[in-house]
């Protein structure tokens, strides 16, 4: 007689001989569904709540991408910016302006003119 | 020892997810369907775990538990071994229960004149060995060779369920066995 046969031959008599549940109250279902309905559990959509975060990265990217395709191509920031053009632009006339005196004397008196000038 | 075919056992679960994906919807019939399902096992579990005397409610304690649960449930495919664990628990709260309420009955009897009554001589029914065998139990032995051997959940799933390795399940197993039939033996059956 091997262990094999023991426990098989137990098995066999505790199912054969096992106590029988008593019968289930035909009410208990209904019960039971109400007590649910009672419980007023919010099951979330758990599905679509996995979905979300791919969703957000991947309608941030599409964004990024769509503005890099279709947005005008940018000329160079210096010449948009009008704060750099003004102080180019303000540069350049100063430069011009402060070489005058040097470049351009009118004539061989040119600081008797200076002299009447301020007289005036 | 697998009792249940493979094909079945697939068949079963799909027919478990989809339920599930139902009530996480908010479809209490599928929620009726998954008890009619499974009310028979987790009935009988947990009558041969506790007592008979609130079996409704415990019943009704381990579904509610599960409707309240099932959106934390990851893996809908392991939802049987998931509801039996709940079955167990319920069981395990039951029988703390009972043990405290025990102890209060116990310490009003030292005080009652006692009155001899030998219960195993007077009801030698098998059905009611049986019950006694249980009984006497340890628990821990008890939910093993009730799940195994009676429910006939196989030693992995009942693994799962408890979460202690296979090699306790066996464990418990060979001795809770070895004390049903030295039980039975004693109270006179030949196995």
């Amino acid at each position: 007689m091997t262990k094999q046969n023991d426990d098989d031959r137990l098995i066999e008599f505790l199912r054969q001989h096992r106590p029988s549940v008593p019968p289930v109250a035909p009410d208990l279902e209904d019960q039971i569904l109400q007590a649910v309905a009672a419980s007023d559990v919010k099951h979330p959509r758990r599905r679509l709540l996995w979905v979300l975060p791919p969703a957000i990265a991947a309608g941030a990217l599409i964004a990024w991408v769509g503005y890099q395709i279709l947005s005008p191509p940018q000329v160079p920031k210096i010449a948009v910016d009008p704060a750099s053009v003004e102080a180019f632009l303000e540069d350049n006339w100063n430069a011009a302006i402060g070489e005058t005196p040097e470049v351009t004397p009118s004539g061989p008196n040119g600081s008797d003119w200076l002299l009447e000038a301020s007289n005036e | 020892m697998s009792a249940v075919p493979d094909e079945a056992l697939k068949g079963d679960r799909s027919a478990d997810s989809y339920s599930i994906e139902q009530c996480l919807r908010g479809d209490r019939q599928s929620f009726r369907a998954l008890y009619q399902r499974y009310q028979p096992k987790v009935r009988s579990m947990l009558y041969q775990l506790c007592d008979s005397s609130s079996l409704d409610d415990l019943v009704q304690e381990v579904f509610l538990r599960v409707w309240k649960g099932l959106p934390q449930l990851r893996q809908t495919s392991q939802f049987a071994t998931w509801l039996y664990r709940i079955t167990w628990n319920v069981a395990n709260d039951r029988r703390r229960q009972l043990a405290s309420f025990k102890d209060r009955e116990r310490n009003l009897s030292q005080m009652l004149p006692s009155s001899p009554t030998d219960r195993l001589l007077d009801n030698l029914h098998y059905q009611d060995l049986v019950r006694r065998g249980l009984k006497q139990l340890s628990f821990e032995h008890r939910c093993v060779l009730v799940m195994h051997d009676l429910e006939e959940v196989p030693q992995k799933e009942v693994a799962e369920i408890l979460e202690i390795p296979v090699g306790t399940v066996k464990s418990r197993l060979f001795h809770a066995r070895a004390a049903m039939r030295q039980f039975l033996q004693q109270a006179g059956v030949q196995l």
